[in-house]
């Protein structure tokens, strides 16, 4: 599903975001990337989500090769990788459903289905009441809660999420991961960047370990010291 | 691919939501097509005065009083031969010097006259006024008939020339400003797109196609293109309508462009030139923000 070899990606400032990684994720797999700020994390999702092109080294995610990946095959890469960010990103002038809505409308979805599928993740989410809030009415929980609906209702196969629990309390930090746990029990594959050593450690998957741009340990069932 | 009504629908709550930055848009795309079309309003003016004036230039023939009214004829045919003659008059001298002592009646002109100084006249209107220098040439070699011939020859040529550079330097403005106008208005509505810069990255990131984020601002460019120009056409009308009323009241032998088919023409002209604008204007701007 995801097949990175010697991959590397080197800034204008000769400084290198990621350095010969190696790595193979499986579909279904649950999988957390962990390191100090710097590691590397934020570049390798944004190389597997298409926002920076790597230097050198083969990086396949799907279908798709993402050192030659073409303009137009960028949008369609996108609609397979679902992204779940620190910052919510979600649109402050849209309502809860409106924000979840736009994914299917930009997917071409009709009309019922989009209110079909909506309500059917608000329920996954456990936010159908809150539909018709904007995203400035709720909690930092509830927002990230949304931001994963949104994520996810267009059933992507595999879902990045950078730092999801980074400004939550250690309770809420904990219902968001259970949640991804729920949505990966549907075979989707879930990569985790995160500092929280608690959660890794509670959690027991697969901890890919990072420093300085490069793959330093790579365990199964694995912990975060 | 979604339908069209989907877009205007996008369009529409675009707008709706970004309420203050909408009117700052449509009053800097009404303000800047109303300052385009004041000048060009100007601009045809100023080359319907020139015109004017270069259209009231004449040749006179003064004949030597010693030719037949047979030499005056023939040379009459050799006039009216010139196919940018538009209009020959002929000015008996008795004539006149009758309406010249009219004119000066109240004056001691036939104590010191007393007999008619003036010849007899032919005054030539021509249909192109650049051709005139050349006309003047040609009649010049008739010296068995022709005693000489008054053009305003200089002036002729400085307010031909005078014409030709306003109407250069106008349209050359003219462009320079509808230069800018679209500047102002790219930037007026990047200003609009980058207020929206979060909604634009989230559409990339869930995977819209470029036409996808493009349509919704182009319509919404439409939208302000239409209605800011007409804001600006309708404001141009009546106070353009204000002005030259004032102004041919105060003057009256300004000829100002009134009731003409120039001026629908320049006001479909700044309606078409103002839609277009915020069409253009909102696809550079969002394409400059998709890069």
């Amino acid at each position: 599903m995801i097949a990175i070899q010697s991959l590397s990606k080197l800034y204008d400032n000769d400084c290198y975001g990621l350095n010969d990684v190696s790595l193979a994720i499986d579909q279904g797999e649950f999988v957390f990337l962990v390191g100090p700020s710097g590691s590397g994390k934020t570049t390798l999702f944004n190389v597997l989500h298409g926002r920076e092109r790597p230097s050198s080294g083969r990086a396949q995610v799907l279908a798709y090769e993402l050192t030659r990946l073409l303009a137009d095959q960028l949008p369609v890469l996108r609609r397979d990788v679902g992204m779940i960010f620190q910052d919510y990103k979600l649109l402050p002038k849209r309502t809860v459903y409106e924000n979840i809505a736009f994914v299917l409308q930009v997917l071409h979805y009709k009309r019922r289905r989009i209110h079909q599928l909506v309500h059917q993740v608000l329920d996954l989410v456990g936010l159908t009441n809150k539909a018709h809030d904007y995203p400035r009415a709720l909690s930092g929980g509830e927002q990230q809660r949304i931001c994963i609906a949104r994520a996810i209702v267009h059933q992507p196969r595999i879902l990045l999420a950078d730092e999801p629990t980074g400004n939550l309390d250690p309770d809420t930090a904990w219902d968001i991961m259970q949640l991804l746990g729920k949505i990966n029990q549907r075979k989707t594959t879930i990569i985790v960047a995160t500092h929280d050593w608690r959660i890794v450690n509670k959690m027991r998957r697969r901890v890919v370990r990072l420093m300085n741009g490069s793959v330093v340990s790579d365990t199964i069932m694995g912990h975060y010291a | 691919m979604p339908s069209l009504f989907f877009f205007i629908r996008e369009a529409a709550i675009g707008l709706r939501r970004s309420g203050l930055m909408t009117v700052l848009s449509l009053c800097t795309l009404a303000v800047s097509m109303l300052v385009l079309g004041f000048f060009l309003l100007f601009t045809v003016n100023v080359n319907n005065l020139a015109d004017f004036f270069v259209s009231r230039l004449e040749i006179r023939v003064f004949f030597r009083d010693d030719i037949t009214r047979r030499d005056k004829r023939d040379f009459h045919t050799v006039v009216q031969g010139f196919d940018t003659v538009r209009e020959v008059e002929f000015v008996d001298k008795a004539v006149a010097w009758e309406t010249l002592k009219q004119q000066y009646s109240g004056t001691q002109l036939t104590r010191y006259i007393d007999k008619n100084p003036l010849p007899d006249t032919m005054i030539i209107r021509v249909t192109d006024q650049t051709k005139i220098q050349a006309m003047v040439s040609k009649l010049e070699t008739y010296t068995t008939v022709v005693d000489d011939i008054v053009y305003g020859g200089y002036i002729t040529e400085r307010i031909q020339l005078l014409s030709k550079w306003l109407r250069i330097s106008g349209w050359g403005f003219n462009a320079l400003l509808l230069l800018a106008t679209l500047m102002i208005i790219v930037n007026t509505i990047r200003l609009t797109i980058m207020a929206r810069h979060n909604e634009v990255e989230i559409m990339q990131l869930v995977g819209a196609t470029r036409w996808f984020i493009r349509w919704p601002f182009v319509i919404e460019g439409f939208v302000l293109g239409v209605v800011g120009s007409t804001v600006s056409v309708v404001m141009l009308k009546f106070s353009y309508d204000a002005v030259a009323k004032y102004i041919q009241q105060q003057f009256p032998f300004m000829p100002l462009i009134f009731n003409s088919p120039i001026l629908w023409w320049i006001y479909a002209g700044l309606f078409i030139i103002g839609t277009v604008l915020g069409v253009m204007g909102a696809y550079i701007s969002i394409s400059r923000t998709l890069e």
